[in-house]
């Protein structure tokens, strides 16, 4: 399942460009504190969270996570959003909280 | 080629950069065609010790060196120092700000993760600054 797959589930919007999009996703983790994302999650990841300290790219690109879903209504700025484009590391906004949207991605992505 | 030896700059609450010198050596040892396990661990200490030096001193360095047998990752900061090293290993003890800690920092998890992820770690720290010395052995990608 891609990418692109969760971008059919109206409540998941995307906020960089469709570069790469079809990537695909192996699994979620949710989590927000950074130091544990870094010990456990794997690569091919989804990340969800509602930080939007741009480290959050830096540890998605070390950890090899193609995407990054803001939950919670929470709004990237405009520098975590540039160095998401730059990193090429797909940036979903929704508005549902994170135990919530982890329900929706599990039946989107059929995991 | 692979350089065998590199040194860097961190500055403190250099937020920006953090994460560059883990993503260098990263790099590097993909060229070198190093296991991804191992690069994994590599990066996990790497991106630990980097941030800690980040939020908790004044500024400071990291080298690494890198033989056919192992990466050794030096890092050493201008202090202040850690003043209880044996509860800062402890898993959740943190001393980060509340800055910090909401911006994702400060799990109390650093230490432990480059522990867990090193062959072999050490640590040293007064108040004029804390040294963290971590190898890890390198094996190719099968």
């Amino acid at each position: 399942m891609t990418i692109e797959t969760i971008l059919s589930n109206p409540q998941f919007t995307l906020v960089t460009s469709k570069n790469r999009i079809e990537q695909k996703i192996n699994g979620l983790y949710a989590c927000d504190l950074l130091s544990f994302v870094m010990g456990r999650a794997q690569k091919g990841d989804l990340l969800l969270t509602i930080l939007t300290h741009p480290n959050v790219l830096a540890v998605a690109v070390l950890l090899e996570l193609p995407c990054v879903v803001l939950t919670s209504g929470v709004n990237p700025k405009e520098e975590m959003i540039k160095k998401a484009e730059e990193e090429e590391i797909a940036l979903i906004v929704t508005g549902l909280d994170t135990a919530r949207a982890v329900r929706e991605l599990y039946e989107t992505l059929s995991l | 080629m692979t350089p065998p030896r590199k040194q860097f700059v961190i500055s403190r609450n250099d937020f920006q950069n953090a994460g560059y010198i883990s993503s260098y050596i990263k790099k590097e040892l993909k060229k070198a065609g190093i296991d991804k396990d191992v690069i994994r661990r590599v990066v996990i200490a790497a991106y630990e010790a980097e941030i800690n030096v980040v939020i908790h001193s004044y500024g400071g360095m990291c080298e690494y060196v890198m033989d056919e047998e192992s990466i050794r990752i030096s890092f050493k900061d201008h202090g202040p120092g850690i003043e209880d090293i044996e509860r800062a290993m402890e898993a959740g003890y943190s001393t980060a700000t509340k800055d910090a800690q909401e911006h994702g920092f400060g799990a109390g998890m650093g230490l432990l993760n480059i522990r867990n992820s090193a062959d072999d770690f050490s640590i040293r720290s007064s108040e004029k600054g804390t040294q963290v010395a971590i190898r890890i052995r390198l094996r190719k990608q099968p």
